[in-house]
């Protein structure tokens, strides 16, 4: 049972680092959660001396939960994007010469 | 002369509201689009519509204006920056001519469509990818909208005379095809308005005959029950999922 607990908690730790590196926001509470019930059933279910491996994975999942809130409270912004503000200034000038002649 | 200058003071009322349209100049609306996974709702992209009076030398237009543009965190993995804008008829809100320019994850595609004199037919340009550009014409109904002005058209709905389950029709251009778009009101609603707060609001239902809309009462759309009828929350389900908009900053001039 502790095997298990402890292979699942991998599986959903390296899923909690693909969330963060893909930039799925809240979504990555889902793998966390799971990897910090597992780790701690695992560390429950360990004798003294198996206990490191889900220490470490606890710790791991609880540094990643932290850094998905500190992000979440990062308001979210559209980088500017110049290409795309001059396309609209010079699209404006050309739809107003069109405009006249309708 | 005295019949004609009763008629005329009846109807001036008629006549004040007839000239001025609901939708000011100088609005700007922005949102934050986010999209149903497993649950939880992620924010994906910001979408502004804003209005803007231009002139002619002949003629004063609102500019309406849609912009779709995916948050930084997301630009290397799906870049969205789509626009839509159309000139319509300040009062009227009729349009004369009407662009499209997306750019989604290296897709691109434009869509002009200038909007005949007769009101039967429209001049569209075509082109994807940045292929050769396609010119044709092709007929519509008479007030026929585009997309982007059936939103304003809708701010414009005395829905606070409608009964429940009370329908109005439009028809929209998109993609050069004629759409039959339902607006259903469902009553009014207190929610949470997202930059307004809590407000009371018409709770609308869109249903369209198009693949695009997914779901019997499941595209709805929250308007301040209000003079301004400002959309807040718009809620929406699509074949690959459901997301939604909430209005998160509001500038009027």
């Amino acid at each position: 049972m502790r095997k298990i607990a402890l292979l699942l908690a991998y599986l959903f730790c390296a899923f909690s680092v693909l969330f963060i590196v893909l930039p799925m926001g809240t979504l990555g509470l889902i793998p966390v959660a799971l990897t910090l019930i597992l780790s701690g059933f695992a560390w429950v279910k360990s004798n003294a001396t198996q206990k490191k491996v889900p220490a470490i994975l606890f710790i791991i999942s609880t540094t990643i939960l932290l850094f998905i809130v500190v992000c979440g409270l990062i308001p979210d912004e559209v980088a500017p994007d110049k290409q795309f503000e001059q396309r609209k200034e010079i699209n404006k000038k050309q739809d107003l010469e069109e405009l006249e002649n309708l | 002369m005295k019949k004609l200058l009763l008629i005329l003071i009846l109807l001036s009322p008629w006549f004040a509201t007839a000239q001025k349209s609901s939708i000011p100049g100088g609005e700007q609306l922005v949102y934050a689009a986010s999209y149903n996974m497993a649950g939880l709702m992620t924010q994906l992209a910001q979408v502004t519509l804003s209005t803007e009076m231009v002139s002619t030398s002949t003629k004063k237009l609102l500019h309406l204006s849609c912009e779709a543009a995916t948050y930084s965190k997301w630009d290397s993995f799906f870049k969205i920056r789509d626009s839509y804008e159309t000139y319509v008829d300040p009062v009227s809100l009729k349009p004369s001519l009407f662009k499209r320019d997306i750019f989604e994850g290296g897709y691109t595609k434009k869509e002009k469509y200038l909007y005949q004199k007769d009101g039967k037919s429209i001049a569209s340009v075509v082109s994807i990818k940045r292929k050769l550009e396609v010119k044709s014409v092709f007929s519509i109904k008479p007030g026929t909208q585009d997309i982007v002005s059936l939103i304003y058209k809708l701010r414009t709905v005395d829905f606070a005379h409608q009964n429940k389950q009370q329908i109005t029709r439009f028809t929209a251009v998109f993609d050069e095809k004629e759409v039959g778009v339902s607006v259903k009101y469902l009553g009014t609603e207190r929610i949470n308005a997202g930059v307004l707060g809590e407000k009371l609001c018409y709770k609308i239902s869109i249903g369209a005959q198009t693949n695009a809309l997914r779901g019997t009462d499941k595209n709805i759309i929250w308007l301040t029950a209000d003079a301004r009828k400002i959309p807040c929350l718009i809620r929406f389900s699509i074949p690959v999922g459901t997301g939604q908009l909430l209005l998160k900053q509001l500038t009027q001039n």
